[in-house]
Formats: structure tokens, sequence, C-alpha cells
């Protein structure tokens, strides 16, 4: 039988925030005011579970028929002009991506455009344990370090040091693309665009499938709303991932990878 | 429901309901404002509440608040640097074990929330069936999974963690990571 302190879970259970914050005591002001806040909210009367299915409407097949015919003679326009689907396209971006994944240390350049924000570029090293990110923003250059489980912060001359935590942690930097890789490729469509090109147009299952991997890793991608991608394209070179973009109504993030295995040293920023 | 048995129902379940938000957001401020939501929904529709699971009832209400939430400060700041900044917020206690903070990290979305569901919330198994909309099986199952890996994690970045980390002092502790 495991002893109590080489159980994981006891450690996790340690680190609960609620341990060391209360919420507001019975009858302090806040307490009644959430509670008064509530019970003047609008009632909404209960879902109905139960009762009759709605007839669906009936379908306009002569519409659908006639809808039909012309997306197939609008199809055979266009069928030249759409991306050849390779049935090995799948396996190659899967296997450039565990390739990537291997990667010793590794460099990438990324670029995250978002409606009505200037562009941010930020060049990024991982030595296999930490990480060097600097941004280059329209207020200035600021680098975070990550390193032995605490991020550096370093702008405009100050450094900021906190320690590392699930809220504010990044995934290894080659196995984030490895794993929105999986996540989008897998069960879906890959064609190819061009010799080393690949493109994955987002269905609903690959964007469930997105919105499972770990925020710490989709953070790479600067993506918060897997929801809003509308399409996933890849670049390989020599059997291995070297450029990821996604783009959609969040605007786009191009992230591209060099430096496999080049030696690089990360280092405790000096004040 | 009355008014009074909804008095009562808040009194019975805000700590937890607070706590459950607490667990997931950067501050207590941010916990109050999710349970006064999760209130806020539960008064609305009170009529749905099921007497005898009131407390999942609401941690459901508040999984789901907790989604929009995160989105909404998600658009206000965009994640990379939010979670990649130092941030006085996040500062976690000094007696907190970065390695274990680490470790959760790493695992995926699903792996995380099932172990702090346990861990911190205290649910039982098939609570946290109920909760999730899994099988007792299913749950029991990705529990234990969840577990290993969150153990190969911790062994990956330290070896030497099990059985040592809370029997050790400071300063052996330093000593075994070597100098900073």
């Amino acid at each position: 039988m495991d002893r109590p302190d080489r159980d994981p879970m006891h450690f996790v259970r340690g680190l609960d925030p609620a341990l060391r914050d209360a919420p507001p005591a019975q009858g302090s002001p806040r307490y009644n005011a959430i509670l008064e806040k509530a019970m003047t909210q609008t009632t909404i009367p209960p879902l109905a579970t139960t009762g009759p299915r709605q007839p669906k409407p009936a379908r306009r097949w002569a519409v659908a028929g006639a809808a039909a015919l012309a997306a197939a003679a609008a199809l055979v326009a266009v069928v030249a002009q759409i991306p050849q689907k390779s049935p090995r396209a799948s396996g190659i971006v899967l296997a450039a991506a565990e390739q990537l994944s291997d990667s010793t240390t590794v460099r990438g350049h990324a670029a995250f455009d978002h409606p009505g924000d200037p562009t941010t570029t930020a060049d990024i090293e991982w030595d296999g344990r930490s990480s060097r990110i600097v941004f280059h923003e329209a207020g200035g250059v600021r680098t975070v370090t990550t390193i032995a489980g605490t991020i550096y912060e370093e702008f405009d001359g100050q450094i900021q040091t906190v320690e590392a935590t699930v809220a504010n942690s990044l995934a290894p930097f080659p196995k984030s693309a490895r794993d929105v890789v999986r996540a989008v490729v897998t069960n879906n469509d890959v064609h190819q665009v061009e010799d080393d090109h690949y493109r994955l147009t987002m269905t609903d299952s690959s964007r469930q499938a997105l919105g499972g991997v770990a925020k710490g890793e989709l953070a790479w991608f600067d993506l918060d709303s897997p929801e809003d991608v509308n399409s996933v394209d890849i670049w390989v070179s020599g059997d291995r991932l070297d450029r990821l973009t996604m783009t959609g109504s969040f605007g786009s993030s191009d992230m591209r990878y060099s430096d496999f295995g080049a030696p690089i040293t990360i280092t405790v920023p000096k004040k | 429901m009355t008014d009074e048995q909804f008095r009562a129902l808040f009194a019975e379940n805000f700590d937890d309901v607070w706590r459950f938000a607490r667990r997931r957001v950067n501050g207590a401020a941010e916990a109050e404002d999710v349970a006064a939501e999760v209130f806020a929904v539960a008064w609305r529709r009170r009529a749905e509440i099921p007497a005898d699971a009131v407390r999942l009832w609401l941690f459901g209400v508040a999984r789901f608040v907790l989604s929009n939430h995160q989105r909404e400060s998600g658009r206000r700041s965009r994640l990379m640097l939010r979670l990649a900044r130092a941030s006085q917020e996040h500062q976690p206690p000094p007696e907190v074990d970065g390695v274990v903070w680490q470790s959760l990290a790493a695992l995926s979305a699903g792996d995380r929330d099932l172990l702090l569901l346990r861990a911190w919330d205290g649910l039982r198994v098939p609570e946290i069936a109920e909760l999730l909309g899994l099988t007792t099986a299913n749950v029991s199952s990705r529990l234990h999974k969840a577990r290993n890996r969150l153990q190969r994690q911790l062994d990956r970045r330290d070896p030497g963690w099990s059985g040592h980390v809370l029997c050790e002092s400071p300063g052996e502790r330093s000593s075994r990571h070597g100098p900073a």
C-alpha cells in the first residue's frame, strides 16, 4: 500500500488555492450583496424535456434537386483547382510532427496577428527543459525566461520573477506542435497543396479535438479559442515539421521551427 | 422553491461553490464573480435544481460559467502573454513545490480536470461521473491513468521526488537540486 507521502495526489491536495483564501463570511456585506443580486434575476421557465417532437418541415425536394445539379456543375468547373487529397498526407504530417517533437533543442520564430492589434513577433529558444521567448511588441521588447520552475520577465530594464504554476506554465515547445497536429489531423483529411505544404480545413471534430489540447500547449500559438480556427497549414522539410500556421476569425498564428538539436544555453537573466 | 428555501440553499452551498471557482481562477475577487453568476443562474432555474444533488448541479453550472469566463478573459488578454508573463496574482505561496505544479501543467486538460476534481474538490468517483456525464467505470479508469501520468511527469522532472520531498529539509532539497 502506498504511503501517503508517495501518493502524488497528496501533493496535489496541498496546492489547493482555496486553502489559502476564504469566501466572504456569511452575513458580510459582500455575501449579502451576492445573494440579493442573484434573487433579483428573472426566472426562466424549465426547459421542456419531454413531450412529442415537432414534425420536421417537409423537404423541398425539387429545390434541393436543382441545387444539387447546380452544385454538381460548379464542382466540375472547379475540381481542377482543388488541392489534391493524398491518402499518405496525414501519415506524412503526423510523422513530421513526431520528428519535431523528438528534437532535443529547437528555436522558433512566431508571428501573431489578431484583428485590431499590432502584429507581435517572438523569437523562441527551447533547450529541452527551459525556454526563452523574446516578444517584439508595439510597446518594446519583452523577454520571458522560464527556467527551473521560475518565470523571469524582463521589460524596460526591470526583471520580475514568479514561480511557475499550472496557470502560467507553457508546455514543452516542440511537443506542443506535435499535440496540435495529432489533434487536428487524426480522423480528418489533409490535402497536399505543394510538395512540402499540407493543409487541413477544420471540421467540428477537429475543432473539438483541438479544444482538448492543453492550454499550455495552445499558448505557444497564442490560441485561446480553438473553435475560431478555420485552417491549419503545415510545412515539412526533410521529414520534419518546420512550420505550422493557424488561421481563422481570431487572426493568424505562424510558427517556424529551426536549429533542431543545436546547442542552446538558457540562463537566469541578470539584473 | 420559496425565497426562504433558496436562501437556505445559498447558505448551505455558497462556500463550496466559491471554493470550486477559486480553484479555477486567479484570485478571490474573480471567484466571487463566478459564484455570484452561478447563484444568479440557480435562482433563475431554481425549479430545475434536483433536491438530491444540489451541490453537483451547482458545480455543473459553475463549470459552464467558468468556461465562458475564461473565454472572455482570453479575449481581454492574449493567452500566450498571459500565461508566460509574471503576475503577482499567479504567485503561489513559497511552500508550493514547483515540480508538482509543472507536472500538473504538463498533463492534458482532461487529466488535470479529473485529478483536481478528486484532489481539490474532494468529489467521489460517482460524483465526478455525474458532473462530467461519464460512466463511473470510465471515470475510475481515466482517473487511474491520469494519476499514473502525473506520477510519470513527477518522476521525469525529479526522479527522487517520491518519498523525499516531504521528509527533507529545505537545505537538503537545495543541495539535491544543485546550486541555482
